[in-house]
């Protein structure tokens, strides 16, 4: 019996100990108290920037959004996202890219608010450099929101972090989405240092771009005010003169992998490096402008060419008639058209001729222009020549700004290059669109022609080129909003801003109708905006309006 | 204390049937089954009045002389009489009668007499668990019973069964049923069993059954108890087997001079805008000069035609040895047991080894104490599990390769790009060995130590505990040439689970029968169950040289990741329960259970799960005394809660998710919110009604039950969807309900007897059922979830697509257009008729849930002689084949399935026309969906047990040899008319195969 009542005894004991087993033991995981700390507070506003990559190169949903679809783009062979360039019954409120967009839009948007509206609470941290950390996710906060309503139109505000069950939405006027921003801006202009302690971080400079492209978009749209372009144009100058950027001498410089990405004409980037502890998503622009040439004759795929996704092909426009390639170097400099052999052999190439290939020769010749019958003859035996029109949406010129031979192996994804997302010669374009909206076309013409002069061709001699320089300068008669969208879609070509500049100048339909054969038959005056994920409409406990059209 | 407690059972029980007599017998009445002692057997001198009963230790004494016979009768088993000789304490054995009434069912702690029963359980029989050699206990379950549907999860070796009983509750807590070995509830790793271990499987399907485990019970539970040492002579077993396995099939897929006419009208169906002709012209005498490549042109030349999946497969083999030693005495009884077991697949580089041992003990120290312990060791290795060369989508894979491709080059070796295609690696460089290695290793010691104290008569207190470790490693190797690397340097991974996982009880039970017609049996229980996860994992690529495998991972020159992480989580639990027998006619149950569980929000870790059952014993009736039909006739109701706790823990508390940046190259990594707090999580609750018929007629000679419930689950542990302007996409939260309704029929027929031993026999045993599962309600009430692909009054897996009409012929161009599709594209129905084809025409094609299931097996018997057929059929669910709705399926790049496809010259309805400029076709995922109807025959055995005089001659007790044949024919109309392989497992990642094997029972 003894042995039962020590057993007993035991037992209880045991069973009294145990109920502590119903505390959860996280040790593992981090909970959200820790954002109050300093350190937490820190890591959230990295968290900030981390969404950054969502849209700027992290996966094809933002380039496709922005590049094609417009009048310099259209889609590729490959892909499941034509609907962006086609504008067809796919484009509707379930479509894959908006949904993404959205949601990462919102949540990088939720991570700000956590870190700004902590703040306030976080003791012991130097007071300084908390609102410096605060106004840095303002920053973030307002190019967060600016995406939105450039794509979606009036967007649900929401400034405050989540803490609780949330299923209240509904559109906030456009006013308010634009006075967000702009306080949001304005906060940041006044706190942010001129240059941050770390590369890569908000800078006063970056905000006062932002801050002039929010104003010259904000200027055109239905929550536009009198001022809009002057202070468009007042913040464009300030980032002109006030700091110590400088463009490039030489336009091909601008997108030199490695240390090149940190030039003096950038004035704000999204960082990537070749760390995968840190790279996440990466940059996978890389991938996505190249044509398919692993499968033609001489040719396998390889690191230096890429892995081609075949996604964005430069329209007719683009290769034929956007440039002066009498005078402007641009062309030459960010197009590829020309493939060596990496797969010796004896091939027939795509006009039936019989070739001989060894490494290093040229493989593939993507033409400029129609050659005549005796020309393609010349070459013609020697490698595969495709004239204009026998360019489809497999072989194309590659635009090569993104290209990045730097990666470990050729069917790596993650890119390790900084992505430039404000540069200097953009600035100046938008204080000359917005000098020029507001008449003042002499000092508009003055910025383009810095722009332009930068870009002209090299010459074989000195005069050459100075003879270039001038010949590409315009005069303020020359100077209308389609010559601003056509310098922009020469200077920033593929860089993820076209769709956003056709819809601010008015000129998405009309240019794509014009200049984009494939989206013109379906592209509707309605698809100014995209539309609202329907998830959002169906959660929202609130009524949702969606985007007219959709 | 023992004489007291008896004299008191038998005076106050049987006080008036004792008579005085000169002498005392006494003895201890035991089952020849189990060796259980029987309590409540009546004991009568012959010829006179004199009789007792035992007591419930199985004991009795009674007034006789030596030489008078004893007559033993008890119900359910046959009558014994026995000469009550010089010896002063009798053992004695009773064997059940064969309608098994009186056959020991394991219950949720502890055991009951079949015809006590008043819950819905099934018992697979020893005898059913042997006839198929299986990999491990799931893959024994497999139309068994009825309402448990069993499917395979694949078809590597080493692959495990998907098992839902009744239908499917959860959304995120799992479906999966609560294992419980040697009473004790374990969570995965059920190739860590070595199935030959096995005595019995009991399958608790109703909430009388199931709610004693609460929190865990569901989703069912699935009690497998293990052999255990038997008083008498010491025995050793040895049973073995040995096969050789084959591909079922060779898929059709297209041959060298098929894939380049597909390649060309691939191109034929894209004009060039410029030209206004076809890509592929056929009017160009250079046409095919310009699509193919060299080695291409070279094969179309020569007739040449490289079949990859063939090329792939080679001839498995699998086998199993194990030797166990069993016996016992009257204080201790023992088995040991080895196993072995290895099964090497048709893919090279897919294997499963495992081996096991098990020690079960039990030593009784005193009268009043019982010690022993169960314990299972357990080491498995196992290859190729992550890798499927076969196919496994359009980038890689030997179905899909260009079979214009050649893989060799003149002097045998493999070529790696054997087309231009980067992309598309060789293959056969995948299975070369040590080009991809993925193996994990693993070890388990499951043990359960119990102590047992009779503290009074009939009162018994029991306690277990059960330390449960794994270890278990994973390491991951590909070399340069292999697709995954495409000759970039070799990239390594490993990663480690280490699970420490306990379970404590303390279990009361009181048993008493009180004037012979109230017999009442109470089990109490306190237990911990504890669970702690550690693992760890790194990542690298760019390793310098192949040799290192994943065994320096240090030397690699980029790592990928590196993680760690910890999870823990605890459930308490009171719980008691109550039967009574009235008479041996009625029976009552009553349970309820109380559990707490960490992974629930503060203030809501408690929940009570109760259940109440009836059952009516008619048979036992005296108005059935004078039937000659029924044997036995029982009607049973229940009803109970059950309780679903299977979420990962933390659930409740805001968590961040790291986040990963750079500034200029330093590291800024960060944490953003990703989960809401939650403080009201609590249970996922199941309430069943369940009623049931246990019927036997015609002298045993058809027997079997019949069960009707319904089951409703509410506090769905789903995620709440928020609008994502929250910054959430979603909170786990109870919200939304689903409902189960089903129909069971089991029925065990002796369809020919001889009557006796050597003569014919055949017997079949048949379940058969149906359940219908349907979602009520969802986060936003009764509002389909179209995003999630949930819907009101439907199961949680459907198919929602476009539905496909046919082929848009040539003339119809404007139409097509209209309609999003073009001429040789796939036609689908406007459904809401609005003229354009948007996301509102999808519709709901089907579900994966089948509209009956059942399985058969024919066993035959003459002589020594035994046959066994057993066959498992699932009627009218719907499968989704990823080979159809492959990624760039028809595109001209890939090969494919050999289909039937649309040309100007050949319209049909089938499949449309290979396009080189869509990925996919338009509408391509319409051509997924199938009928997944099957009956397939699992396994015929045919067995010879020699005579014993036979078998005496190799000092064998028993010897058996066998022939088995696994998987021999599968019928079903994804098979015959769609070139399927296996509707169990479309995905053909490894496709099915055929084991013949021949094998030997022997027993010393």
């Amino acid at each position: 019996m003894n042995k039962l009542s020590f057993l007993a005894i035991a037992t209880c004991f045991a069973i009294s100990s145990c109920s502590k087993l119903l505390n959860e033991d996280v040790r593992s995981q981090i909970t959200d108290d820790y954002i109050s700390t300093e350190e937490g507070f820190e890591n959230a506003v990295n968290a900030g920037y981390s969404f950054l990559k969502a849209f700027y190169g992290g996966d094809e949903y933002g380039a496709s959004i922005t590049v094609f679809g417009t009048d310099l783009f259209t889609n590729g062979f490959d892909g499941g996202i034509k609907y962006l360039n086609t504008y067809d019954a796919n484009l509707n409120p379930r479509n894959a890219a908006c949904n993404a967009i959205w949601n990462s839009l919102y949540m990088a948007i939720n991570t700000c608010n956590a870190a700004i509206n902590r703040a306030p609470g976080i003791g012991g941290m130097d007071e300084n450099l908390k609102n410096v950390r605060v106004a840095e996710c303002r920053f973030l906060r307002a190019e967060y929101y600016f995406l939105l309503v450039q794509l979606f139109g009036p967007v649900p505000l929401k400034l405050q972090e989540t803490r609780g069950i949330d299923r209240e939405a509904t559109r906030a006027p456009l006013q308010a989405v634009y006075d967000s921003i702009i306080e949001d801006l304005n906060d940041a202009v006044q706190t942010l240092p001129v240059e941050a302690s770390d590369y890569g971080r908000a800078t006063k400079p970056a905000a006062e771009h932002l801050l002039a492209k929010v104003y010259l978009t904000k200027a055109s749209s239905a929550a536009k005010q009198q001022d809009d372009y002057d202070n468009a144009a007042k913040y464009a100058e300030n980032v002109i003169n006030n700091y110590n950027f400088k463009l490039l001498d030489d336009y091909s410089k601008i997108f030199e992998e490695g240390a090149g990405e940190k030039n003096s004409e950038v004035i704000w980037s999204v960082q990537n490096s070749k760390d995968f502890l840190t790279v996440g998503l990466g940059n996978t622009l890389h991938l996505y402008f190249i044509m398919k040439y692993d499968d033609l004759p001489g040719l396998k795929r390889d690191i230096q060419n890429g892995r081609p996704y075949a996604r964005f092909k430069p329209t007719v426009f683009t290769l034929q008639q956007l440039f002066d390639r009498q005078h402007d170097g641009r062309f030459e400099k960010i197009f590829k058209r020309v493939f060596y052999c990496n797969n010796p052999g004896t091939f027939k190439n795509n006009h039936g001729e019989t070739i001989t290939l060894n490494t290093g020769d040229t493989a593939i010749y993507l033409s400029d222009r129609k050659l005549t019958a005796d020309e393609l003859k010349r070459s013609d035996s020697k490698y595969s020549v495709y004239n204009p029109e026998e360019q489809t949406e497999r072989v194309f010129p590659v635009l090569n700004k993104f290209l990045d031979p730097e990666r470990p192996d050729m069917n790596e994804m993650r890119g390790s290059r900084d992505f430039l997302a404000m540069r200097l010669s953009e600035t100046y374009l938008i204080a000359a669109e917005a000098l020029m909206m507001t008449g003042q076309k002499d000092k508009a013409v003055k910025y383009i022609n810095i722009v332009r002069r930068r870009a002209a061709k090299t010459g074989h001699t000195d005069a050459e080129t100075t003879n270039n320089k001038l010949a590409m300068e315009i005069t303020p008669d020359q100077l209308n909003i389609d010559f601003i969208l056509d310098e922009r879609g020469r200077e920033l070509l593929g860089e993820l801003t076209r769709w956003f500049d056709l819809v601010r100048t008015g000129k998405l339909i009309e240019r794509v109708k014009k200049y984009n054969p494939v989206a013109a038959a379906n592209i509707k005056p309605y698809h100014i905006l995209r539309p609202i994920p329907q998830d959002q409409i169906d959660r929202s406990s609130t009524e949702m309006e969606q985007n007219e059209g959709y | 204390m023992e004489k007291i407690i008896l004299l008191l059972s038998i005076t106050s029980l049987f006080a008036g049937l004792t008579s005085s007599a000169q002498t005392k017998i006494s003895g201890q009445v035991y089952s020849t089954e189990g060796n259980q002692t029987l309590a409540g057997v009546t004991v009568l001198v012959k010829g006179s009045h004199t009789g007792t009963i035992t007591d419930a230790l199985g004991k009795f004494s009674i007034a006789a002389k030596r030489g008078d016979t004893l007559v033993l009768t008890f119900l359910g088993y046959n009558k014994k009489e026995i000469s009550a000789d010089d010896k002063n304490v009798l053992h004695i054995t009773l064997s059940a009668t064969i309608n098994d009434l009186n056959s020991v069912v394991v219950v949720g702690y502890g055991s009951q007499k079949k015809s006590d029963v008043t819950g819905a359980i099934s018992s697979i029989s020893t005898k059913a668990l042997q006839e198929v050699p299986v990999t491990n206990i799931t893959q024994m379950l497999q139309g068994r019973a009825a309402g448990m549907d069993v499917v395979a999860q694949g078809n590597k070796p080493g692959d495990g069964m998907s098992v839902r009983i009744r239908g499917r509750r959860s959304f995120n807590a799992g479906n999966d049923p609560l294992y419980v070995v040697d009473g004790i509830p374990i969570t995965g790793g059920f190739n860590d069993i070595n199935p030959s271990d096995i005595e019995s499987i009991e399958v608790l399907k109703d909430a009388s059954a199931t709610a004693i485990y609460g929190s865990r019970g569901a989703n069912g539970v699935i009690i497998v108890s293990t052999k255990r040492g038997k008083l008498g002579k010491t025995t050793v077993s040895y049973n073995s087997y040995y096969g050789v396995s084959h591909i079922l099939k060779y898929p059709d897929i297209m041959n060298g001079a098929e894939f380049a006419e597909y390649k060309r009208e691939s191109r034929r169906a894209v004009i060039n805008p410029a030209t206004g002709k076809p890509q592929y012209d056929d009017s160009d005498p250079e046409a095919d000069q310009k699509l193919f490549e060299p080695v291409e042109l070279e094969s179309i030349a020569q007739g040449r035609s490289t079949n990859y999946p063939k090329m792939m497969i080679h001839n498995g083999h699998s086998q199993n040895h194990d030797l166990s030693v069993s016996g016992g005495s009257e204080n201790t009884k023992f088995n040991v047991s080895l196993g072995y077991f290895n099964d090497v697949g048709i893919i090279p580089g897919q294997d499963f080894t495992r081996y096991t041992s098990r020690i079960n003990i039990d030593q009784k120290i005193s009268n009043r104490f019982t010690i022993g312990m169960s314990t299972l060791g357990s080491y498995s290795e196992r290859n190729g599990k992550d890798v499927n060369p076969y196919g496994s989508g359009a980038d890689f894979g030997a179905l899909t390769e260009n079979p214009l491709g050649i893989p060799y080059d003149d002097k045998g070796n493999l070529i790696f790009h054997p087309t231009s295609d980067g992309l598309r690696s060789n293959p056969l460089a995948d299975i070369v060995p040590g080009a991809v290695i993925n193996r994990e290793k693993r070890f388990r010691l499951l043990s359960n130590v119990f102590g047992e104290a009779n503290i009074l008569n009939g009162l018994k207190f029991r306690m277990n505990f059960s330390p449960d470790l794994t270890e278990d490693r994973t390491g991951n190797f590909r070399g340069r040439y292999t697709n995954a690397r495409n000759l970039g340097d070799p990239s390594a991974s490993n990663s480690e689970y280490f699970t420490f996982a306990y379970t404590w009880e303390n279990i009361l039970t009181y048993k008493k029968v009180i004037s012979q017609k109230h017999s009442i049996d109470i089990t109490g229980l306190y237990s911990v169950q504890n669970s702690q996860e550690e693992s760890s994992g790194i990542d690298v690529a760019s390793l310098p040289v192949e040799s290192l495998e994943y065994y320096n991972l240090g030397a690699a020159s980029i790592i990928n990741g590196v993680s760690s992480s910890y999870e823990k989580w605890s459930i308490l639990s009171y719980m008691a329960r109550i039967n009574y027998v009235f008479d041996n006619r009625f029976l009552l149950t009553l349970t309820g259970r109380a559990d707490g569980s960490s992974k629930f929000a503060r203030g809501k870790h408690w929940g009570f799960f109760p259940s109440a059952a009836l059952a009516w014993n008619i048979i036992n009736e005296k108005f059935m005394v004078n039937n000659s039909l029924f044997s036995n006739l029982k009607f049973r109701i229940s009803y109970g809660e059950t309780g679903n706790e299977g979420i990962p823990p933390y659930q409740t508390d805001g968590l961040l998710t790291r986040t990963k940046y750079d500034f200029d190259g330093a590291a800024a990594f960060g944490y953003s919110p990703s989960s809401i707090r939650n403080n009201n999580l609590r249970w996922e609750t199941t309430t069943t009604l369940n009623a049931g018929v246990d019927f036997s007629i015609l002298n045993n000679r058809i027997s079997g039950s019949l069960e009707v419930y319904q089951s409703k689950t509410t506090d769905l542990l789903l995620p709440m969807l928020l609008p994502i302007t929250s910054g959430y996409n979603s909170i786990l939260s109870n919200v939304g309900s689903k409902r189960n309704r089903g129909i069971e029929v089991s029925l065990s027929t002796i369809n020919i007897s001889s009557g006796n031993d050597n003569g014919f026999e055949w017997s079949t045993d048949l379940n058969l059922f149906t359940n219908k599962e349907e979602i009520l309600e969802l986060s936003q009430g009764k509002v389909d979830d179209v995003g999630n692909l949930r819907f009101i009054g439907y199961p949680s897996v459907v198919y929602y697509d476009y539905v496909k009409t046919g082929i848009w012929q040539l003339g119809q161009e404007k139409e097509a257009e209209k309609y999003s599709s073009i001429v040789g594209g796939i036609k689908v129905k406007d459904v809401n008729g609005n003229g354009v084809i948007d996301p509102n025409d999808r519709q709901i094609l089907g579900t994966d849930v089948p509209k009956l299931i059942g399985g058969m097996t024919h066993r035959f018997k003459y002589k020594g002689v035994d046959l066994s057929v057993v066959t498992f059929a699932r009627f009218g669910s719907m499968i989704s084949s990823p080979i159809y709705g492959a990624f760039r399926f028809l595109s001209g790049r890939v090969n494919q399935y050999n289909v039937n496809y649309w040309t100007k010259n050949n319209p049909t309805n089938a499949f449309p026309e290979p396009n080189s400029s869509l990925e996919t076709p338009l509408f391509g995922s319409t051509l997924q969906y199938f009928d997944g109807s099957f009956v397939k025959v699992r396994n015929i055995s045919l067995g010879y047990t020699f005579p014993a005089h036979l078998a005496s001659k190799i000092r064998a007790q028993s010897l058996r040899v066998y022939i088995s044949v696994q998987n021999p024919f599968v019928f079903s109309p994804y098979t015959s008319k769609y070139n399927g392989m296996d509707p169990e497992d479309p995905t053909l990642s490894t496709p099915p195969s055929r084991l013949f094997l021949g094998g030997i029972n022997v027993k010393f």
